[in-house]
């Protein structure tokens, strides 16, 4: 067991100078403090997403429902995650909302990426709905919706793996409507961030540094209230006000693993942060995970997500077209009727591969220090999160995900739960229903029936929303009385988003909002 | 915080500004997933594509926020008078000029290139001593709230910076040159460089905050301790990260900016930095209130190459959408193509930020983007364009490309015939679509219902063209939109291969046939006006057309409007666009004159306030 042991530190930026506090202690702490009680262990969720979906035949375990084994992940892609199955949880039967098809029977047809990513986290249209390009959707992100209640500033800790730039057609994260969320895209500046909580040894209060970090804040503090006096939109007003709001102190309390030696244990120092963004398989992916580790062992932030980039050339793994044509199987962005790229099948498990090691990394990762009871993965969920089921039919239905630790007890694991109708097997799709022979032959179009290479659209549609319910309600995200989350709300979160029906997304989802099936997905609580 | 529809009604491209089709090499993201017969319209966006990359980047691209609306042009072009605006938040449709100033933040944050170009303008730093950018601590560009992460990034930075500073006498003298040991000296350091650093002059108030860092207890070890101390608390200052514009003098429903203002806009639209002391004295003396006035300055300022070239870079970068998915991106078969190695990629891209700024510094024209026989080439790419390589070295060497007649402008070039093309093949799609979508400005229109399951019929075809024209054969709705907007452009620029060689036997065998019927301009809605079609035989007689054409002028204006102000096209900002398409009609009117141009919109001097 760990005892929470806290400190008291003083900020401190580069030079030494001491700074306003980059991490205020979560919500969930001050609201404990303020009420006298000892926090307990955070809750957080770690998300991973990767684009154009998974092989899916050599990547569900056969088993779709009960106590996962060894066996039951040799010889797929998910392999590397053999050490965690008492820890893992794999969740069978979900599909996202507003998928896009030809004849627009599931949602939108605005673009098959820029809907399917605008609406993944948001559960809300995209709009305009003939914004191929431009569309964005018309509410927030989970992971802001998430750290609008539970961290003081309402911010996420959102990183891009390789540092590069999400257009409409690739972004997940939005803090409002429209308002798409960039993140940190540098290793650096998260490390930068999160050495001030550990810093460079004791601070002596008595110093001309400590009065400068303080009235530093104050002359920032007076711009803001002159600039406020002036008479300016809503918008502009707001920022004023949530610049001011991050003037609070110059000093954190944070917990004692919270430390130089759990960065070095890590592996995180000047050398490592510096690991070359332009090829994510050369160090950077680790070190954004180690990132994201730490920043969960300081309590930084208790929403951290990792996404990797889109149209990603893996040439390290010896593939030569980027990872959308490779989806696609035929080398290029279109649909079917092309011939597929030499061994293209096998190219695609290498890259599913490969990012099932990422996650293995987080999660041994966050395994390996101790919190409470546990382990810091005992107190979180950590979840990769697949834009789609096959790349090349985008289908949405039976998507694969791979979610670790219990998060404190409010999720099984060590199983995979079928939380559509509980049986022990459920389509792992058609993925090798194109390309089988590993020649050249032509990609047939997808949804053409025999050859295509998604999961029949009949099956394995439990709306993705329902998770979502689940993954904020363990966490500590309140709803209103509706379900709805809402800050302030004291009710479990019941409903996200605008719809939990797929098909009700056509046209930009002119129809109010409604949910055929709010609640979150009793099938995969635990007992905590 | 926004409210649905005031946000939707007054979408800008700075809220997406870190979004676009901008991104860095590594989010080369597929646009069209369409079915196989579709055409790939990647590149078919109608509204401009603004980005900027992060704190560690290179030059962005991001768009500098200031509004347009209609204006008189250095050319002797059209007037078009601007007035007051509605104030309203909701930005009339694109298309029709409608009077009126956009709404705009009075408080955007100083963007992560500016950031530099200020760092670099006040204490002469252009990177620290690691080799990084001032900006390389800061969070990629966005709009909306700071958080924890991207307020402490500022405040790095800054701690960066200034203790940088003073261990730099050359920097350090541009903060304070006298001794900071003197309290009245600290106190004349505060005004002086106040005044650059906040665009405006410090208020008392500001000066006895500042003061108080030099009385605090404990007391600091040196005078240079205080120095350092109110040099980051100027660059934390909210002055100085953001650009606030707050005088309240009316004109008509508008706000007219004051004299500091006005400089601030100039600065930032075409320098991407902060006034230099000639903009600072101009905007002490009163002198930027009227347009004569601000245009003085404007073509003072686009004259200074080393200032306004990240500017031109920057803009057709994303004119040419060259942070998208497919610029350097697609690799090539190197057994069939053996001048083809990664090695190409990176000159072939540097090629295309050379032509331009070579064009627009020597008074190039919009055409000569399209027509000139300018190339700048190295090793790796000389022997694709049929030169040397032993001639060359590593570096760029401008040189003019012959016959001319086969490399006009731009669009002959590797970077982009290698970009839009396939793995073993050239592309007639994606090279058609890019030049009547980005180029010429025309929407085809999306495809026809059905129109998605063909393949390529079996047959010996003896040219790539061949099998495309088969392809588009087979089903009515494809044959309509390819044949007529899409692929005869494409047919035109078959004469270069996949990796951008001249060509005029196909790989099949067959003798390439670059004809084309190139639509030069749509068909008027209700038909009355018919579409003007050309055949075109010659890559130089297709560029000579589309530059003198009815299309790509106002394309090339509105794309400069959308991306300097932020805003995908709408009413208002069209009178500014219709004003300098008229201009660019003429014979002598010049890049750098658009871009001056950019500053007599009536919004350029007037703002609206937003919901």
């Amino acid at each position: 067991m760990t005892m929470n042991l806290n400190r008291r530190i003083f900020l401190r930026g580069l030079g030494g100078a001491v700074v306003a506090a980059p991490f205020l202690s979560s919500v969930a702490e001050q609201n404990a403090k303020a009420q006298g009680a000892p926090a307990g262990d955070p809750r957080r969720l770690i998300a991973m997403f990767t684009h154009y979906g998974a092989f899916t035949q050599k990547w569900f375990p056969d088993k779709a429902h009960g106590a996962l084994q060894a066996s039951d992940l040799e010889g797929k892609s998910i392999k590397s995650l053999v050490p965690h199955i008492p820890k893992l949880l794999i969740p069978r039967g979900l599909r996202s909302m507003n998928e896009w098809s030809f004849s627009g029977e599931l949602g939108q047809t605005t673009d098959p990426h820029t809907q399917t990513v605008g609406s993944f986290f948001t559960c809300q249209p995209v709009t305009p709905d003939d914004g191929k390009f431009t569309a964005t959707p018309l509410g927030p992100s989970l992971d802001h919706v998430c750290a609008q209640q539970l961290q003081a500033d309402g911010a996420p800790l959102f990183m891009r793996v390789g540092n590069g730039n999400d257009s409409p057609q690739s972004a997940i994260s939005y803090s409002a409507a429209g308002t798409a969320f960039a993140g940190i895209g540098t290793p650096s500046q998260v490390f930068t961030q999160l050495t001030k909580l550990y810093g460079q040894g004791p601070v002596n209060e008595d110093t001309y540094k400590v009065a400068r970090g303080k009235s530093v804040l104050d002359i920032v503090r007076a711009d803001l209230e002159s600039l406020a006096l002036v008479n300016m939109s809503g918008s502009d007003k707001q920022k004023i006000s949530d610049w001011k709001d991050l003037l609070t102190d110059v000093t954190q309390t944070v917990r004692a693993e919270c430390s130089e030696e759990s960065a070095t244990k890590l592996d995180l120092n000047s050398q490592t942060i510096g690991a070359p963004l332009t090829d994510i398989t050369a160090g950077v992916s680790s070190v954004m995970n180690s990132l994201a580790v730490l920043a969960a062992v300081c309590d930084a932030n208790r929403v951290i997500f990792l996404k990797y980039p889109g149209a990603y050339f893996f040439r390290s793994l010896g593939i030569q077209n980027d990872a959308h044509g490779l989806s696609h199987r035929q080398g290029d962005a279109f649909m079917g009727g092309r011939a597929c790229v030499a061994g293209v099948n096998d190219l695609i498990v290498k890259v599913d591969t490969w990012y099932a090691e990422q996650f293995a990394d987080l999660v041994q990762k966050l395994d390996s220090f101790n919190e409470g009871s546990g382990t810091v993965l005992d107190n979180s969920a950590a979840v990769h999160f697949q834009e789609m089921s096959d790349g090349n039919s985008h289908n949405q239905n039976n998507l694969p995900i791979l979610h670790a630790g219990s998060c404190g007890g409010y999720f099984k694991v060590g199983q995979a739960v079928n939380v559509e109708n509980g049986e022990a097997t459920m389509s792992s799709g058609n993925s090798d229903g194109a390309c089988a022979d590993g020649g050249t032959s032509n990609v047939p179009d997808p949804n053409q029936g025999a050859g295509d290479t998604g999961t029949p659209k009949t099956i394995a549609n439990v709306p993705l929303n329902k998770y979502f319910c689940n993954l904020m309600n363990a966490i500590g995200v309140k709803g209103d009385a509706d379900g709805f989350p809402a800050k302030g709300g004291s009710e479990p979160v019941r409903k996200f988003g605008k719809y939990d029906d797929t098909k009700l997304f056509k046209g930009g989802g002119p129809s109010a909002s409604t949910f055929t099936n709010p609640g979150e997905l009793e099938a995969l609580r635990g007992n905590g | 915080m926004f409210c649905e529809g005031a946000l939707l009604g007054m979408r800008t491209l700075r809220n997406l500004s870190h979004l676009g089709a901008a991104s860095l090499s590594l989010i080369g993201f597929i646009v069209g997933c369409g079915p196989a017969t579709t055409v790939d319209d990647s590149s078919m966006g109608t509204g401009a594509s603004v980005g900027d990359t992060g704190g560690s980047g290179p030059n962005g691209t991001g768009g500098n926020g200031l509004p347009g609306g209609g204006g008189s042009g250095v050319g002797g072009g059209g007037i078009i008078p601007g007035g007051g605006g509605t104030g309203g938040s909701a930005l009339p449709p694109a298309g029709e000029c409608v009077v009126g100033i956009p709404a705009t933040s009075q408080i955007p944050r100083l963007r992560n290139r500016e950031y530099d170009g200020a760092i670099k303008e006040l204490l002469g730093l252009t990177t620290l001593s690691n080799g990084s950018l001032p900006s390389a601590a800061l969070n990629a560009d966005y709009d909306g709230s700071l958080n924890n992460n991207s307020w402490g990034a500022y405040q790095d930075a800054a701690g960066k910076i200034s203790v940088e500073v003073m261990a730099n006498p050359t920097a350090k003298a541009m903060f304070i040159s006298c001794d900071g040991a003197d309290a009245a000296c600290l106190e004349g350091t505060i005004r002086d460089f106040g005044r650059k650093a906040f665009r405006r002059p410090v208020t008392d108030a500001e000066v006895t905050s500042l003061m108080r860092l030099n009385s605090l207890t404990p007391a600091p070890s040196s005078p240079d301790e205080v120095v350092e101390a109110i040099l980051y608390a100027f660059l934390v200052s909210p002055s100085f990260i953001m650009l606030p514009e707050l005088a309240q003098d009316a004109e008509g429903s508008a706000f007219k900016l004051n004299n500091h203002e006005v400089a601030t806009r100039l600065a930032i639209l075409l320098w991407g930095s902060i006034p230099d002391e000639i903009l600072r004295q101009a905007a002490d003396d009163g002198l930027l209130s009227t347009k004569e006035q601000i245009l003085e300055q404007a073509k003072r300022m686009v004259g200074e190459r080393d200032l306004a070239a990240p500017l031109v870079k920057a803009f057709h970068r994303t004119y040419l959408d060259m942070d998208g998915p497919r610029w350097g991106k697609a690799g090539h078969d190197e057994a069939k193509y053996p001048m083809w190695s990664q090695a190409v990629v990176a000159p072939m891209l540097a090629e295309v930020e050379a032509f331009v700024e070579d064009v627009a510094f020597n008074n190039g024209k919009f055409s000569d983007l399209l027509l000139s026989p300018a190339a700048f080439v190295n090793k790796d790419t000389a022997p694709i364009y049929g030169l040397e390589a032993s001639a060359y070295g590593a570096e760029l060497t401008k040189v003019s490309l012959t016959p001319p007649e086969q490399r006009p402008g731009i669009l002959t070039r590797v970077g982009f015939l290698s970009s839009y093309s396939k793995y073993d093949t050239s592309s007639i799609i994606l090279r058609g679509a890019f030049i009547i979508g980005h180029i010429q400005g025309i929407d085809p229109g999306t495809p026809s219902e059905g129109a998605t399951e063909t393949e390529i019929p079996e047959g010996d075809y003896k040219t790539y063209r061949e099998s495309i024209e088969a392809l588009i054969a087979t089903g009515a709705p494809c044959t309509e939109c390819h044949s007529t907007f899409v692929n005869p452009s494409g047919y035109v620029m078959e004469k270069y291969d996949s990796i951008g060689k001249w060509q005029t036997v196909d790989q099949l065998g067959g003798d390439i046939d670059g004809t084309g019927n190139v639509m030069l301009k749509k068909a008027s809605k209700d038909g009355s006006v018919p579409a003007v079609v050309k055949l075109i035989s010659s890559p130089q007689e297709l560029m000579t057309e589309i530059a003198n054409g009815p299309t790509a002028k106002h394309q090339y204006a509105e794309k400069w409007v959308s991306f300097v102000t932020g805003r995908i096209p709408n009413g208002n900002d069209a009178c500014t666009v219709d004003v300098l398409n008229t201009n660019l009609q003429g014979d002598s009117y010049t890049v750098l004159n658009l871009m001056t141009d950019l500053t007599q919109a009536d919004s350029f001097r007037l703002r609206t306030v937003g919901n």
